[in-house]
């Protein structure tokens, strides 16, 4: 069975696009919408928290022909300022059995690093 | 596990274009005097596996975060780290977030927090480091 592991209503919700790349990891990106932004001008924290979980969930699902489920997610933030384009990126640090820990960056256009996660994921074979 | 506050400010969040997107409803609970946030849960809030999506958890425990602080240091406050426990799984229904101050310092703080269902289940467990801006 062929399963988009990025694609869900949330993820349409907030204007994400996204495409696998050769390697079975993918890449996604935000344009920045005005109701991504908050009263102070700043992107939402939640912003990149989505961006990062829908990354490190699509990656390692894709890697492992699993759902990943997540159970934990710890957030680093150094920039909410908006820019014009944002990509993200996911390393896979360790598995065992059904348990995956991976790490998730987002950059600006400019490469600049905004936020960082490291997160825990349970894996639910796909049923085909 | 909340901060009660004196009186409680939240017009700013009218003014929020995610929180009005996402739908987040800031609440006062006026018996212990407390703000909370609500959460309907809607089609678009949900993951691939029909679940309530990760990133929105992320954005409602940040919310109330940052609501409980913005009505005790009346400034704004920007976010150094988020933690967050996902412990059950939903779908449907309303959803409320509630936050304690648990470090009120000068230029940072620290605050503890979690969202349950209607039915009172422990949807999620979050604790989150802010600067504030002085």
């Amino acid at each position: 069975m062929e399963t988009n592991h990025t694609i869900s209503s949330f993820y349409d919700y907030l204007g994400f696009m996204g495409e696998e790349r050769e390697d079975s990891t993918y890449e996604l990106e935000l344009p920045i919408n005005p109701f991504l932004l908050q009263d102070d001008g700043t992107v939402h924290p939640g912003v990149f928290a989505t961006m990062l979980d829908i990354m490190m969930g699509a990656t390692i699902s894709r890697q492992t022909n699993s759902f990943a489920t997540t159970i934990h997610l710890n957030l680093s933030y150094f920039d909410l300022e908006p820019q014009t384009k944002y990509t993200a990126d996911t390393t896979i640090l360790h598995r065992d059995g059904k348990y995956v820990t991976a790490d998730g960056v987002v950059y600006d256009q400019d490469k600049n690093l905004i936020a960082k996660a490291t997160g825990s994921f349970k894996l639910n074979p796909v049923k085909s | 596990m909340v901060t009660a506050v004196e009186k409680p400010q939240i017009s700013w969040l009218e003014k929020n274009p995610f929180i009005k997107h996402l739908g987040f409803e800031p609440v006062v609970e006026e018996r212990e005097n407390v703000i909370a946030v609500k959460l309907f849960i809607d089609s678009n809030h949900l993951n691939i596996q029909q679940n309530l999506h990760g990133g929105v958890h992320a954005s409602m425990l940040d919310t109330i975060h940052t609501v409980v602080l913005r009505n005790v240091y009346q400034t704004s406050v920007s976010v150094q780290n988020l933690n967050v426990h996902y412990l059950a799984g939903t779908s449907t229904g309303e959803i409320i977030a509630r936050a304690k101050i648990i470090q009120q310092g000068y230029k940072i703080a620290a605050v503890d927090s979690e969202i349950v269902d209607e039915h009172g289940t422990l949807i999620a467990k979050g604790s989150g480091v802010y600067k504030i801006k002085r």
